[in-house]
């Protein structure tokens, strides 16, 4: 699809250079960096928080005081630095207000965030490159959705043991020719999964979704918005099934500002593809560039 | 408010129903059995006297004898009276049970204006009593009307360019037809133009008219004459320093000026890549060109109207020219049909870059072409009626044939625009006082991008989009008392989209209703007032508009004028081009539940200073105030179909401020013109989506405009030309902070993942100044035959940095930079011409 919005800029490109002149102007952005703050918390995962610095190499920020205050409880924990601008803290829960404070350069940022309560995401049928999913929520309010399609790959080798020496085959197929030829061959399948998710490129054509209402986000960065108004609401989502890949689908109940942000950022990253560099990203924390953003997330294997 | 307005358009129209209830007395009404329908004034007098009515006149002052062939609709004694008393001047006058014929108090002198040589009619001249301060311009058609007093009078009938015509005209008893032939520029001896003959048209108050034949040597693109070159020229208006003939206009969008070419709206002007316009040179005739004041025939855009018209055709002679130049070749007849009564003009051009270099552009895999046809034909069965026919049909043609090695895959792409326009036109002198035409028109526009990947047929994109516009409309022109004109019509069309995603709705019906009233009161006070009323209905939703239109002015002496005037102007078709794309690649959609129609409120001030009749000097001042502006919400991308269905979904409405300051000299002197204009624009535009709802400038707004224009004649034969344009450069949005993204930071990879960043505020990037430097040279060979061989060289933008026609930005994250890199049609382009005229 990216090839596709390519196209358009190919034609303009092949008839003004013929007879266009081409000049650059390079300059600075704003070379005082601002501070990054990146995080989402959600009732699944571990707390983490990235910290950099913008413009000049995305520079990490590893010399910040970050605390995480359940503002129920008002209990603060500080997050532990893991290097590479990340922090760590522990689990957050659903329903509950948190503050997340960043105190660095003499200066503190604050930012508020809950967690949006529970919801139900249940797969109706999956089929070889589509699934039918049933996302149950409170219906009392509009809810945001975002759906990934993410692929844990794996690697599979293929032994056989000869004197308790394991030699490897190239092939499954290899394999089972070998033991239907020797029936009492022992024979080792060893699957190892990467330590990275992968996220996939998807596709909805459901109206309902912000991805064919706006009709901009079409399949170019894999992620699928949807503000739900109703109880119930069923999507059929596209995809291709990658050889060697667990898939996972996630979807994520997120707050109307987080929403925001992920479709603009991801409405930045299809159109700096094309040279266009005019949509703009609000987040939600003062003086600092980023978002603290908050999910309940759901996820099913397909 | 509303209702204010449409009491003020019903006084109008009762101030003219009034006049027409003046003739509808009873009395007149009686029928009347004429027996012989072929009389003499006396024998139908006598015949209405027959029936017993009183009828009280002198017989000196009616032509009695005059005999008359009566047509058979004629049954009642105020029609018959009417028809042959018309060119009597006497006035028909109930009194009781009596009808008077009395002399009238005014009468009428009319006619129209052609060049001696084509006898084609010429639009805006001046026709002037002398001594009086009496003053009236010819319209369109060339025609003129004055309401005078019985007398002796010398009128004075002038045009720029070309020889000025005293008559002595002695209005006694009838009204009079005078049709006026003023000299050519050939007639002349083809010498050099006298300066008398050059008098810059500083009569009228409304509008710019471009004088095309005094512009020749400066509004020339490649050479030749250019209307929107011309029009590039003029103070407020931008475009000089884009190397193309897109145009804007005090700090408004391209899509708010409406371009009329003989009354056909056209929709897109450019060949080859916005270098040339499609008006063909020579079909050319003039431009009116309006940014402010405008009269209340003209509706539907927000910023300018310019009206082009286009020549006739001889009526005497065949002539013709063949003309070729590096990027075209042309070639112009035009002669009678029947002469005096009918003639044509017909002219063809075709870029033949694609001929001449056919291998060279297989290998590149490209191929371009424009070409286009231009047929005029009228006919004038008498001399209250003619009839004309236009019709255009022009396209460019781009193909594409590319090896990607980035996708592996072949690519083609065909890429197409043009337009189809057809106007039919009835011109009728109703009386010497009224005047009416009455236009068909038919203009179709359409844009398409045909790219296929050979391998991949799923990433086949087609784009078009495209309109058909059908309109109907006739315009009175009514010269109600000496001091008072009245204009009136009513027109109609209907607009059909095409094309995919949001242009695919079906249609807009559209009417237009305007009367105007122009004033003249004494001490050279002015005032012009009217109204303008369209609809629009959509497919969804029905909209309405009072345009008010307000003109006060005052000439002392004939050296200074003053005017001040208020215009409310209202669009219901709004066109959509991508910032950063200069290209035909926009569309079109009429106005909806989801789009309001567009408003502007213009308040337009003018000084104008002309000491002599060949030096004139304006000044001027307005504000334009807008609302429901549309721009495409940012990541809106329709060039690649990346565009919302519903286009509520697709587009933004917001306000609109702009204001300017405006400067303009002019000066024909015997062997040199000077053109100087400038203009300082502010155009603000305030969106509640965009910008943090704060005011962002206008991305066409440039702060300064400047052109310099210079044509000097050396001799007869040769001519040097030079221009110069300056523009403040463009406003662009750019980052400011480029910074990680989450993603990435959240450890969920995906390809083409990158980075996010932060914009400083929507076009607050100026990009480098513009400039332009052109240069020509022209020489003039005039054989004993009447023959021309005309040489024309230069080069266009020997300096030049031009206005970016597309831009493509990249980030370095490591440096933190942001590169434009700005294509646009820049540097050196050399040009010669030949051109070889026969009468």
């Amino acid at each position: 699809m990216k090839n596709k919005r390519h196209s358009g800029v190919l034609i303009l490109f092949t008839l003004i250079t013929f007879l266009s002149c081409e000049k650059n102007i390079t300059y600075s952005t704003q070379q005082d960096g601002k501070l990054v703050v990146l995080s989402e918390i959600n009732q699944q995962d571990s707390l983490k928080v990235n910290l950099s610095r913008s413009n000049t190499g995305f520079s990490n920020v590893d010399n910040a005081l970050v605390k995480l205050t359940n503002l129920e409880t008002n209990v603060s924990e500080p997050l532990a630095p893991q290097g590479h601008g990340n922090y760590t803290g522990d689990k957050t829960q659903s329903g509950v207000n948190y503050k997340l404070s960043v105190q660095y350069s003499d200066k503190t940022l604050e930012s508020f965030q809950t967690i949006p309560p529970s919801f139900n995401l249940k797969a109706n049928s999956v089929g070889k490159s589509v699934v039918s999913v049933l996302i149950e929520s409170d219906h009392s309010q509009q809810r945001f959705f975002t759906f990934e399609l993410l692929a844990k790959y794996y690697q599979i080798r293929y032994f056989y043991l000869l004197n308790n020496q394991r030699f490897e085959v190239q092939s499954d197929s290899l394999l089972i020719e070998m033991e239907g030829k020797n029936p009492n061959l022992i024979t080792i399948r060893d699957t190892t999964f990467a330590n990275q998710l992968i996220r996939l490129k998807f596709l909805t054509s459901d109206p309902k979704t912000e991805n064919v209402k706006y009709n901009e986000l079409k399949g170019i960065v894999g992620r699928i918005f949807l503000i739900q108004k109703e109880k119930y609401v069923n999507l059929d989502l596209n995809f291709s099934r990658p050889a060697n890949a667990m898939l996972i689908l996630k979807a994520k109940s997120v707050t109307p500002e987080y929403f925001r942000y992920l479709y603009a950022m991801d409405l930045q990253v299809a159109n700096v593809a094309i040279g266009y560099y005019n949509i703009p990203l609000t987040g939600n924390i003062s003086n600092a560039l980023g978002i603290f953003g908050a999910a309940y997330v759901k996820q099913i294997p397909l | 408010m509303n209702k204010l307005l449409l009491k003020l358009l019903l006084l109008l129209l009762f101030i003219n129903g009034y006049v027409s209830a003046q003739r509808k007395t009873l009395l007149l009404e009686k029928p009347i059995e004429i027996k012989d329908r072929i009389a003499s004034i006396y024998q139908l007098l006598t015949s209405i006297e027959k029936e017993g009515i009183l009828l009280t006149y002198s017989p000196d002052q009616i032509n009695l004898n005059k005999t008359f062939h009566l047509p058979e609709d004629i049954r009642t004694v105020g029609a018959l009276l009417t028809y042959i008393l018309k060119d009597q001047g006497i006035e028909i006058k109930v009194v009781e049970n009596k009808i008077l014929l009395v002399p009238r108090k005014f009468l009428a002198l009319s006619g129209i204006i052609k060049e001696r040589g084509s006898r084609e009619v010429i639009a805006n001249a001046n026709v002037t009593i002398k001594g009086s301060g009496i003053r009236t311009t010819t319209n369109a058609y060339g025609f003129y009307a004055l309401k005078l007093k019985p007398g002796e009078y010398e009128v004075i009938v002038s045009y720029a360019g070309l020889g000025a015509a005293n008559l002595q005209v002695v209005l006694e008893g009838e009204d009079q037809r005078r049709d006026v032939l003023l000299n050519t520029e050939m007639n002349l001896d083809d010498a050099y133009i006298s300066v008398e003959s050059r008098k810059i048209n500083a009569l009228a108050i409304r509008g710019k008219q471009i004088d095309l034949e005094c512009g020749k040597e400066f509004s020339s693109v490649m050479g030749g004459l250019d209307a929107i070159g011309a029009l590039q020229t003029l103070p407020g208006v931008f475009g000089a320093t884009t190397n193309t003939v897109g145009f804007q206009v005090r700090g408004g969008s391209s899509d708010q000026n409406m371009i009329l070419i003989d009354d056909i709206p056209v929709y897109s002007l450019s060949h080859y890549y916005g270098l040339f316009s499609i008006i063909s040179p020579e079909v050319l005739k003039g431009i009116t060109f309006f940014s402010s004041n405008f009269p209340s025939r003209y509706s539907g855009r927000l910023s300018s109207v310019a009206d082009i018209r286009t020549r006739d055709g001889d009526m005497n002679k065949y002539n013709g020219q063949l003309s070729a130049g590096i990027f075209q070749a042309s070639g112009n007849i035009e002669g009678p049909i029947i002469k005096g009564k009918s003639s044509f003009i017909l002219n063809a051009r075709r870029s033949w870059q694609d001929l001449l270099s056919n291998k060279l552009n297989q290998q590149l895999g490209f191929k371009y072409y424009f070409s286009d046809i231009n047929l005029k034909v009228n006919y004038i069965p008498n001399q209250n009626n003619r009839f004309y026919l236009t019709a255009y049909t022009g396209k460019d043609y781009f193909n594409t044939v590319i090896d990607q090695e980035i996708s592996t895959q072949e690519y083609r792409n065909k890429y197409r625009w043009g337009n189809k326009l057809i106007a039919f036109r009835w011109n009728n002198i109703l009386s010497p006082l009224t005047f009416l035409n009455t236009t068909l028109t038919i203009s179709r526009y359409r844009t398409e991008t045909d790219a296929e990947y050979k391998i991949n047929e799923a990433l086949t994109n087609v784009m078009s989009s495209g309109l058909q516009e059908y309109g109907l409309k006739t315009d009175f022109s009514y010269y109600l008392k000496p001091d008072n004109k009245l204009s009136y019509g009513i027109g109609f069309n209907l607009t059909r989209f095409s094309g995919q995603n949001i242009t695919a709705r079906p249609e807009m019906l559209g009417t237009t209703a305007y009367v105007e009233s122009d004033i003249s009161l004494k001490k050279g006070y002015k005032i012009v007032a009217g109204l303008n009323y369209s609809t629009a209905f959509t497919y969804d939703h029905n909209y309405h508009s009072f345009q008010p239109r307000l003109s006060l002015s005052r000439q002392f002496n004939s050296k200074h004028l003053i005017s001040a005037s208020f215009s409310k102007m209202t669009q219901f078709l709004h066109q959509l081009t991508q910032a950063v794309i200069a290209l035909p690649t926009e569309i079109r959609i009429p106005s909806s539940a989801a789009i309001k129609p567009e408003n502007s409120y213009t308040l337009n001030l003018l000084y104008r200073y002309s000491p002599s009749n060949t030096r004139s000097f304006s000044f001027e001042a307005y504000r334009k105030i807008s609302n429901n502006l549309v721009l495409l919400k940012p990541g809106q991308d329709f060039f690649s179909g990346f565009i919302a269905d519903d286009p509520i979904n697709a587009f933004l409405q917001g306000r609109g401020n702009n204001k300017g300051l405006e400067f303009h000299y002019k000066e024909q002197l015997k062997w040199l013109d000077i053109q100087f204009a400038y203009a300082l624009t502010s155009a603000q535009l305030h969106f509640d989506q965009l910008n943090s709802s704060s005011p962002f400038p206008a991305n066409e707004a440039g702060r300064h405009n400047l052109n310099i224009t210079l044509g000097a004649r050396l001799n007869k034969k040769i001519s040097f030309s030079g221009a110069f344009a300056f523009a403040s450069g463009q406003k662009i949005t750019v980052p400011v902070q480029l910074y990680k993204n989450l993603d990435e930071a959240m450890g969920i990879y995906s390809s083409g993942l990158i980075h996010s960043y932060q914009i400083g505020g929507v076009n607050s990037f100026t990009l480098p100044n513009e400039y332009r430097v052109d240069i020509g040279f022209a020489h003039k060979k005039t054989f004993k035959n009447g023959n021309q061989r005309l040489w024309s060289a230069g080069i266009n933008g020997l300096f030049s940095r031009s206005r970016s026609q597309y831009i493509y930005q990249t980030a370095n994250v490591f440096l933190g930079e942001i590169n434009v890199e700005r294509y646009g049609l820049e540097g050196i382009i050399p040009y010669i011409n030949l051109t070889y005229k026969f009468r």
